[in-house]
């Protein structure tokens, strides 16, 4: 995995200074040198639990300047609202699927080195159809939608704009709506921002919380 | 078990209840008394009723003889004094009486001669009441000499019953000082005597030994001697207190009413020789002569409450049967045998063939029980096996009688609750390898997971990169590109297949982050709205397992059965238990049939020691309630 995501990443332009085989090994690293962006599995030796989730905490909380990106087989709310938790912006969960399509992967890698938020569309994706199969979304219009979408995805107002081939403006305006309808917290800063849509879209949805 | 109720349970049952009625009876009416008694003191016994009946028959007519000797030797009297004759004639039958019933016991024989011989001589005291012309020979004398033999005797019996002899040495030199003390004096004050300086009663022409006959040396010396005489008879308090402290469980409650006979016999007997002396009124001796045959009246009535006090024990072990049915662990069980018997340090030792040693109520395991001078009564099934053993207070040997009933009544109790120990352990048992079982499946699923995502994960995952960069040096829209696009798709079929496949065999966010994250993650795949609340702290990992399974199936249930969109689901925890209740308002009618889901949740749920309740009528929801034991 290690040797594929390497060449796969050099293939894509970016050059990898290290391939570590465990945290541990990782954090040793980058006592002597700090990359632009690390990519961490989830599961990684030696317990293969969550190892990946603290080890993002830790490299975020030395090394603020850090992008992190943590890959993970199965999309966990739970892991990414934890991992949006994280005060310092620059962190990003992703599905190992998105290997398929390289440029997905390292867009979001950019996204993470250079301080912003990136969720794996999929999982906002499922956020979306459980809100959606009980009606809470249903007071949105459909361009409303999509900025929350790109929103819980780690999107800035420019991100977003390019996307929707709209302007950054006409993004705010959206996205004030979309704040104002659903009740949520309006947050410029673009973690606070995701974490707010991310909670929003997790607890309105259930009581599991 | 319940043939051998019917057949063992009540040993003494029907022969008891026809002897109590004569015993009421015999409290009521002195005639009716020491037929009573004999009844009761023979059952007591176990002596096969033959007999029982032949003993009974030469009891009462020595007794019968013992009564007409004594109505004849009164005679004189009872034309005079109804009461004091009266009295004395009750004071000689039953000592004698009751000497004889002691008699029939092999251990008590020798009690049992004293009390008769205490009867005799109290009737021999009273001989200088008869008219002179019956006063033949040295009856007189006899009488004198012989007057308070009786007290000493008496004493004798109530310092020995119920041991076969006196136990102390102390014992021994008390009484045969007192016995000195009465007889020896008199006789030398005898040689210094006329008959008619002793007594008013004692007649002039009766044969007296009178070999220095000197009144004023009389006179002296019999005051002396009188005054050695309480001063010897006063202590007799001592041994007895001594006895009734160094005496047990019934033996201590049996010998309180003796020892007030002798304390009064003693009081009024001084009170007596000091009035006699003090020339007091006749009136006031007689008085004093009266309440000391009633005082003496005491002393059978010892031996009879003692009599009765066994008896009213057996009556309370039939009510330790009732009781004991509803005592089924072996503490209430040695509880109330403590309480029947009595025997406040009586305990209960099972025998565990199996490890060949005894186990105790607190489950110290011992060889054999400690305190080997204790009196060890063994218990038996019905096929003789060895069930337990009883360690009680040495004092109860002399009650077996007591004892067997009491063996007979706990023994079935103690067969059930030592079959409840070996059903509960066998449960435990059988839970714990339910519980073992689970926990190495959930092992060996965790370990499935983990060489999933080890290995066969992990080379799809390559197999996708290697291809995401082969597209990425191939050109768009040529077919190699479009083969590659092919095959990631086909590669991202086969992740996800395996995927869903690793999820199914374990939870990696349930064994991560426990409950809550990981049913919010199936909540969300199944896109139903949930309510309540669901706890965050974690628990043992076969429990979280088990709830975690619970709560997906019944969930995942009312989804896709009852077709509900919103549903309840709590998981809360007390100490000991971990409670998932999951509500829904769909169409109800659920049942456990096997094979469907719910029933899956219960076995779960067994397997772990929980349980499962499922309320769910026609029409009206489903609620569906799992409890599991933990911490």
């Amino acid at each position: 995995m290690r040797t594929g995501l390497t060449r796969l990443l050099e293939g894509a332009g970016v050059e990898v200074r290290y391939a570590a085989k465990d945290g541990a090994e990782l954090l040793a690293f980058m006592a002597r040198e700090q990359p632009d962006a690390v990519v961490v599995d989830v599961r990684m030796p030696p317990d293969f639990t969550e190892e990946g989730l603290q080890v993002a905490e830790r490299i975020k909380a030395v090394y603020p300047r850090v992008g992190v990106l943590v890959l993970s087989t199965y999309g966990e709310t739970a892991y990414a609202v934890r991992l949006m938790s994280i005060p310092t912006a620059g962190v990003g969960y992703l599905l190992k699927d998105r290997v398929d399509d390289v440029g997905t992967l390292v867009e979001a890698l950019e996204r993470v080195a250079s301080g912003k938020p990136a969720v794996d569309p999929e999982i906002v994706g499922k956020m979306f159809q459980k809100q959606a199969s009980q009606g809470a979304l249903e007071v949105l219009a459909d361009r409303e939608l999509e900025v929350l979408r790109l929103m819980a995805e780690g999107r800035s107002n420019t991100g977003i704009g390019r996307v929707m081939n709209i302007s950054p403006r006409t993004v705010e305006s959206y996205a004030a709506k979309v704040f104002s309808k659903l009740q949520i917290p309006n947050d410029t800063v673009a973690n606070r921002r995701v974490l707010a849509v991310l909670a929003w879209l997790r607890d309105s949805s259930s009581a599991v919380s | 078990m319940t043939q051998g109720i019917g057949r063992r349970g009540f040993p003494f049952g029907r022969r008891d209840m026809g002897t109590q009625s004569p015993v009421v009876v015999a409290v009521a009416e002195p005639p009716g008394l020491w037929s009573a008694y004999l009844v009761m003191n023979l059952d007591d016994r176990g002596d096969p009723p033959r007999q029982g009946v032949a003993h009974r028959w030469t009891t009462v007519v020595v007794v019968a003889a013992a009564a007409g000797a004594a109505l004849a030797s009164f005679w004189p009297m009872l034309t005079e004094n109804v009461v004091i004759g009266l009295i004395d004639v009750m004071v000689v039958v039953t000592f004698t009486a009751t000497g004889l019933v002691l008699c029939e016991e092999r251990d008590q024989r020798a009690t049992g001669s004293a009390l008769v011989l205490a009867g005799f001589f109290y009737l021999t005291s009273w001989w200088w009441s008869w008219p002179p012309e019956w006063q033949v020979g040295p009856v007189g004398l006899i009488s004198y000499v012989f007057g308070y033999l009786w007290f000493v005797l008496g004493v004798l019996a109530l310092l020995r019953y119920p041991e076969p002899e006196l136990a102390r040495w102390w014992d021994r030199a008390y009484v045969a000082l007192l016995a000195f003390w009465v007889v020896v004096p008199k006789v030398f004050l005898a040689f210094l005597a006329q008959p008619e300086w002793v007594g008013e009663g004692f007649h002039v022409d009766s044969w007296w030994p009178s070999l220095f006959p000197d009144e004023m040396l009389f006179d002296r010396w019999s005051q002396l001697v009188n005054i050695g005489l309480v001063a010897v008879a006063v202590p007799v308090l001592i041994p007895l207190l001594l006895k009734i402290r160094r005496s047990r469980s019934i033996d201590r409650i049996e010998a309180v009413p003796g020892m007030a006979a002798a304390g009064t016999v003693m009081i009024c007997g001084s009170a007596y020789l000091l009035a006699k002396f003090s020339s007091f009124p006749q009136e006031t001796v007689d008085i004093l002569r009266a309440m000391i045959g009633v005082a003496a009246l005491f002393t059978p009535i010892a031996f009879l409450s003692s009599a009765l006090r066994r008896r009213l024990a057996r009556a309370s072990l039939a009510d330790l049967i009732v009781r004991l049915v509803d005592s089924p662990s072996p503490r209430a069980v040695q509880d109330e045998l403590r309480r029947s018997l009595p025997d406040p340090t009586l305990a209960v030792w099972f025998w565990l063939p199996e490890r060949d040693a005894f186990v105790d109520i607190d489950d110290t395991v011992s060889e054999l029980p400690p305190d080997e001078d204790r009196f060890r009564v063994e218990v038996r099934t019905g096929d003789g096996s060895l069930l337990a053993a009883l360690m009680l207070d040495p004092a109860l040997r002399r009650h077996a009688n007591l004892v067997a009933p009491a063996v007979a009544a706990c023994r079935f109790a103690l067969e059930n609750s030592r079959m409840h120990a070996d059903l509960r352990a066998q449960l435990t048992e059988l839970q714990e390898s339910a519980s073992r079982i689970a926990q190495a499946e959930l092992i060996g699923r965790r370990k499935i997971e983990r060489d999933l995502h080890d290995g066969a994960q992990q080379t799809l995952w390559s197999a996708r990169m290697s291809l995401g960069e082969a597209r990425q040096k191939t050109a768009p829209g040529t077919d190699a590109y479009k083969a590659i696009r092919q095959a990631q798709s086909d590669l991202g079929a086969a992740t996800e297949e395996l995927r869903q496949l690793a999820r199914g065999i374990s939870q990696p966010i349930l064994t991560q982050s426990g409950l809550r994250p990981a049913l919010e993650g199936v909540v969300e795949r199944l896109g139903v709205k949930v309510t309540g609340s669901v706890l965050s702290e974690r628990l043992e990992p076969a429990v979280e397992n088990t709830a975690y399974f619970v709560a997906c199936e019944a969930i995942t249930n009312a989804v896709k059965h009852a077709g509900v969109a919103q549903l309840t689901l709590e998981i809360t925890r007390t100490d000991d238990m971990v409670t998932i209740r999951v509500e829904d308002v769909g169409p109800g009618g659920a049942k456990a049939t096997p094979g469907s889901g719910l029933a899956g949740i219960r076995d779960r749920a067994k397997t772990i020691g929980g349980r499962m309740t499922v309320d769910s009528p026609q029409g009206a929801g489903t609620r569906i309630l799992v409890t599991l034991p933990c911490g």
